[in-house]
């Protein structure tokens, strides 16, 4: 009797314990349960050897070295670095020669490219086909020979300091760089400044009266206020005791300028390559977005009397913005972070800073962390405005 | 169904000459203006082109520097091991083209006739023989192909799995110093040969990992697809070459002491896990575009979850993105390129080398022309390629 009971109780709890394995909640769980063990075994395993290999090395993680001395000058800086200056400041003068880098070329690219994406379209038959091969041999070669044939040709087919172009400004176009004139701050530097904030705030709120009672165009109010800033700026300049700025005019001394700006070589080149390997794709875009709008949007357009002005600004653009705008973000990402192809001709961005410091410190672990921690911090700012401005340029549906 | 129903196509246009020329150059003033100005240039730019490039451009470098742009300093007893590989290859294509692209003609004459058209390079007389070896053996392939189609097709599927691992391994050796075969270290590897590879594996390779990492993203398993999300994302942040910086110093610490891995098998690590967050992404994108109608569908005629990713989902979502996967293997090819800046002496890594020949100073123009005329051929033929797969497979007629 009681032998009989245990078994059935046995034989229940066997039926109740496969059921339970069998089902799908039990599943799910251990499925979790058994990756993140697999994960984390994994992930400790990689730690665990990198501490000993750290350790073998007489180095523990961390970021103390930060403080240190970089003990190298940075050829090319917006800020003030020196060899005594910390590894920080040297990280800090690259990511803002990324930032300088990465802007100057979505600018420049995005100009050329829309300029070439507008081409494609066109009913010209040997423009379109210019624009055609333009975006197929430039698509179809590694950004990294353009940007260093970029460079190389700078550097070696451009005349030397004796022989400079001159260009109008006075600037001097040589293989050591582009040589252009600085402005100079000087006394009555300051109360200009202010003058103009004070004017642009006034003329913001002029232009908006007056669109909103002539029922401009947004475009048009633009340019008013452009106008009335450009009047106001030079104005202002002529009230002032002495001029805000002097300009400072490179000169010739030896081999090399002095004063003014200089825009070195390694950043002609590395702009000049970004903009030709990137152009395609916005081009790309661009004519995507164009043929993306139907023809029947653009003779309903024109059935309402719209000049061709009025077609493109009112009809074409806003719903071609539409399609445009999400891959432009995604071009735009991918130029930032193919701005670190700099360093393959030492200029003086992020990855180069960085893999010179850790040739100093040996610390790969920690500044490879604190470099994709930059460029993610660059990505998601990057698409955050872009995301900002979709949100401005999507058709606001019901 | 009579022919008086039946609904025409549209009138094709056409036009005489001086009719096309009014349409297409000369439709107002200012297209007019254009195009004379635009031909002005295109003249000038050519003249100059072609000027420099018959009379000043010194192609010596590029002929004298042919074999270590394309192999490196692999060593020159050894190179008959790249062309078994390149023969293979041939034959491969040859049989490929035969059983499923024979269609078109002009495209077969310049498949089969490629290996002849090398041979016409100004090298060395063994090398054009050997071109012209490997031309037959495409066209054997091309021959065989047509007469045993059946019988073959499963047979060429295989080799082409098979066909990287054994040309690694051929390339890599495996017996002592005097054997048949001696082991040739990777340091020495080099030129286009070492880009292809790179590219080959970081693609191949990159697609399982991708595609499970795709997988992964959607589960319903939050754990998994936080994971995936984590890795996609954080990968896709960053650039190539931090990640290629990255293998180069943390691989080896990542990894127990005593286990050695070259800067190569680095490299390729890193671009095929580089690979894999965007080849995810591209899968992901053919997954969702896939009705939920289909994972019903496929549920309600009973088959497991597997089986109708296996059967179902993922063919469909293959398809649909032929097209991206084509874009991005040519952008992986590209990318190859990188590893240049952490010292492999890629294509683009050798012509540094070769520019730095004392008796070939300042000809970067002419070799980095080659170079990129080399990536421009290679990246068109992939190109076409996935668009021959692309009308085989049938996107268009299934596009909604």
């Amino acid at each position: 009797m009681n032998d009989r009971v245990e078994k059935k109780v046995l034989k229940w709890n066997r039926q109740s314990l496969a059921a339970w394995l069998l089902d799908e909640r039990f599943l799910q769980i251990f499925a979790q349960v058994v990756f993140a063990g697999i994960v984390v075994l994994v992930g400790y395993t990689l730690y665990q050897n990198m501490a000993n290999a750290l350790a073998k090395q007489g180095m523990v993680l961390g970021f103390n070295f930060l403080r240190l001395n970089s003990g190298f000058d940075i050829g090319f800086t917006l800020i003030h670095q020196t060899y005594a200056s910390s590894n920080l400041t040297a990280l800090e003068v690259g990511l803002l020669n990324t930032i300088l880098v990465s802007i100057i070329s979505i600018i420049l690219s995005t100009v050329l490219g829309v300029l070439v994406g507008i081409m494609r379209v066109s009913n010209n038959w040997l423009v379109n086909r210019l624009a055609w091969f333009y975006i197929e041999i430039f698509r179809n070669i590694p950004l990294l020979l353009v940007i260093v044939f970029s460079y190389t040709l700078y550097v070696f087919n451009l005349p030397d300091v004796k022989n400079a172009a001159v260009l109008p400004g006075p600037s001097f176009l040589s293989n050591r760089g582009l040589n252009t004139p600085s402005l100079v701050p000087t006394a009555t530097n300051t109360p200009y400044l202010i003058t103009l904030l004070v004017c642009l705030f006034a003329t913001i709120f002029l232009v908006r009266l007056v669109v909103k009672r002539f029922r401009l165009d947004n475009f048009i109010g633009g340019l008013i206020g452009l106008g009335m800033m450009i009047i106001l700026g030079a104005i202002a300049w002529l009230v002032m005791p002495s001029a805000p700025y002097s300009v400072e005019v490179p000169v010739k001394l030896g081999l090399n300028y002095t004063g003014g700006n200089v825009l070195p070589p390694e950043l002609m080149g590395i702009v000049i390559g970004l903009v030709l390997g990137s152009s395609p794709f916005t081009a790309d875009t661009v004519r995507a977005g164009l043929q993306s709008v139907s023809n029947g949007q653009i003779e309903a357009a024109h059935a309402l009397g719209l000049s061709g002005y009025q077609t493109m600004r009112l009809v074409i653009f806003p719903q071609a913005m539409r399609v445009i705008v999400p891959p432009m973000t995604s071009n735009y990402l991918s130029l930032t972070k193919n701005s670190s192809l700099a360093s393959a001709i030492a200029f003086p961005e992020i990855v180069h800073i960085a893999s010179s410091i850790t040739s100093q410190t040996g610390r790969a672990v920690e500044i490879m962390t604190i470099v994709m921690g930059m460029y993610a911090c660059l990505s998601l700012i990057t698409s955050l405005f872009m995301n900002w401005y979709n949100n401005k340029v999507k058709i606001v549906e019901r | 169904m009579t022919a008086s129903n039946q609904i025409l196509p549209p009138p094709t246009e056409r036009y005489t000459i001086l009719n096309w020329l009014r349409k297409n150059l000369f439709q107002n003033w200012l297209s007019s203006i254009v195009t004379l100005v635009m031909l002005y240039v295109i003249f000038v730019s050519l003249r100059g082109i072609l000027v420099w490039t018959l009379t000043e451009g010194q192609w010596q470098v590029i002929i004298a520097n042919l074999r270590l742009l394309m192999v490196g300093q692999y060593p020159l007893q050894q190179i008959w091991r790249i062309w078994i590989a390149v023969g293979i290859f041939g034959a491969l294509i040859g049989l490929s083209w035969g059983l499923w692209i024979r269609q078109k003609l002009a495209a077969t004459l310049i498949t089969l006739g490629g290996p002849f058209l090398l041979a016409l390079l100004p090298v060395d007389t063994a090398t054009r023989l050997t071109w012209v070896g490997v031309g037959f053996i495409t066209a054997a392939g091309f021959g065989l192909a047509r007469v045993f189609p059946r019988f073959l097709r499963r047979i060429v599927l295989v080799a082409w799995l098979v066909y990287l691992p054994v040309v690694l391994l051929l390339v890599r050796g495996w017996t002592a110093e005097n054997g048949p075969i001696p082991t040739v270290g990777t340091n020495i590897w080099g030129g286009l040969m070492l880009s292809g590879l790179i590219a080959a594996v970081g693609i191949i390779l990159s697609f399982p990992i991708g595609a499970a990492l795709a997988i992964g993203r959607m589960s319903r398993y939050p754990l998994i697809s936080a994971f995936c999300v984590v890795y996609i994302e954080l990968i896709r942040a960053v650039p190539l070459i931090t990640v290629f910086f990255m293998s180069q110093t943390m691989l080896p610490l990542f990894l127990p002491s005593g286990f050695n891995i070259d800067p190569l098998m680095r490299a390729m690590t890193a671009f095929t896990l580089f690979n894999a967050a965007y080849m995810a992404e591209n899968v992901r994108g053919g997954l969702q575009a896939i009705p939920k109608g289909q994972h019903e569908a496929a549920a309600a005629l009973g088959l497991s979850s597997f089986q109708s990713l296996r059967l179902i989902i993922l063919p469909q979502a293959l398809r649909n993105i032929l097209p991206i996967l084509t874009a991005s293997v040519i952008g992986s090819f590209r990318d190859t390129s990188l590893v240049m800046i952490v010292g492999l002496l890629d294509f683009l890594g050798i012509a540094r080398v070769v520019l730095a020949q004392p008796q070939f100073l300042g000809r970067h123009i002419e070799v980095y022309i080659f170079l990129a005329f080399v990536y421009w051929l290679i990246s068109y033929i992939v190109s076409y390629i996935g668009q021959m797969i692309e009308a085989r497979t049938g996107v268009d007629a299934t596009r909604r």
